[in-house]
């Protein structure tokens, strides 16, 4: 796919958000293309590779950054921050609606027990070394998941993170120290595999 | 057999370079959203624009209590013009009837506001 460049490409997200908010459509589609891919991979991660939930929720977090655009108070937080905390909320919800319909997603505060999870182990065996890592991070409980994706997939700094987590920076470098522990284990017995597949 | 810190780390640096592409249709949904929720430019802004400046009537108006006030005024002066240029008519006229025995014996009218010198007149006795 190959969109056009960027046309306000200087302009800050923030900046951007004001010009939608007074009738610029222009400001509304550089919003789009820049955010999008971002909010999509981080809501694909959280819902295990549904693409099609994580496209529901993208398209969801966006919508409320225009229904709240005419009240955006700039300075007060980053676009990317809000929309980012925006999607965890609307993922921790949809996990939250799949256990309790008990689907797929029913492991993930018990991380003790994806080794015991067919699915996720044979999932694990069969796909390649990004399956397995989706597996495994489907596996961690919802808060080290979020913490692990932000931290070392979306490459966020720590204090950002805790402002889309509403928590602490502490909070946030024990979470992705137990996250990756966590995921180490789960993935324990693939490493050959994964050495395969880099080769 | 556990894997490495390494190892896992460089999975995750990968996984970061492997973003999910949002397809055409959901980019033509979400700015489709956009565009069905984009306000028209705002009142506040709209009234901020160009104009041009008030005339000193306009801002006189404003500055007395607008149009009305103006019509008070405006009738005010009127009148008081007319007070000031008409010629009074003699007193008689309407005092007359009143004043009918002082007025024939000395064969005037009456003087409702006298002059200075009737106070300062003595009685030489």
């Amino acid at each position: 796919m190959n969109h056009a460049a960027d046309p306000l490409s200087d302009v800050p997200d923030e900046a951007l958000v004001v010009l939608y908010a007074r009738g610029d459509r222009l400001a509304a589609r550089t919003l789009t293309l820049r955010l999008m891919p971002r909010l999509l991979g981080y809501a694909g991660r959280l819902l295990g590779g549904d693409r099609a939930e994580a496209e529901d929720v993208t398209q969801e977090a966006m919508m409320r950054l225009w229904r709240m655009a005419p009240d955006w108070r700039q300075g007060e937080a980053r676009v990317s921050t809000w929309a980012y905390r925006v999607v965890t909320n609307l993922c921790t919800d949809r996990m939250r609606a799949r256990r309790r319909r008990g689907g797929a997603e029913t492991i993930g505060d018990h991380p003790e027990l994806a080794s015991a999870t067919p699915g996720v182990e044979a999932q694990m065996i069969a796909a390649d070394r990004m399956a397995a890592l989706q597996a495994a991070l489907a596996a961690l409980p919802e808060r080290q998941r979020e913490a692990v994706v932000l931290r070392h997939i979306e490459g966020l700094a720590n204090p950002e993170i805790a402002l889309i987590l509403e928590i602490g920076v502490e909070a946030v470098e024990s979470l992705t120290a137990r996250g990756k522990r966590t995921l180490t284990a789960l993935l324990a017995g693939q490493r050959a595999e994964l050495v395969e597949g880099e080769g | 057999m556990m894997m490495g810190k390494t190892e896992l780390d460089d999975l995750l640096a990968a996984a970061g370079q492997a973003q999910m592409e949002p397809s055409e249709a959901l980019i033509a949904r979400v700015l489709a959203d956009a565009e069905a929720m984009q306000r028209p430019l705002p009142a506040a802004l709209r009234a901020r624009a160009p104009q041009p400046p008030k005339g000193l009537w306009q801002r006189l108006a404003e500055a007395l209590g607008g149009a009305g006030a103006m019509a008070g005024l405006g009738t005010a002066v009127v009148v008081g013009l007319a007070f000031g240029l008409l010629q009074p008519t003699s007193l008689s006229l309407v005092t007359g009837g009143y004043m009918a025995l002082e007025n024939t014996q000395t064969g005037t009218d009456a003087e409702l506001f006298p002059d200075m010198t009737l106070f300062l007149t003595e009685d030489q006795g």
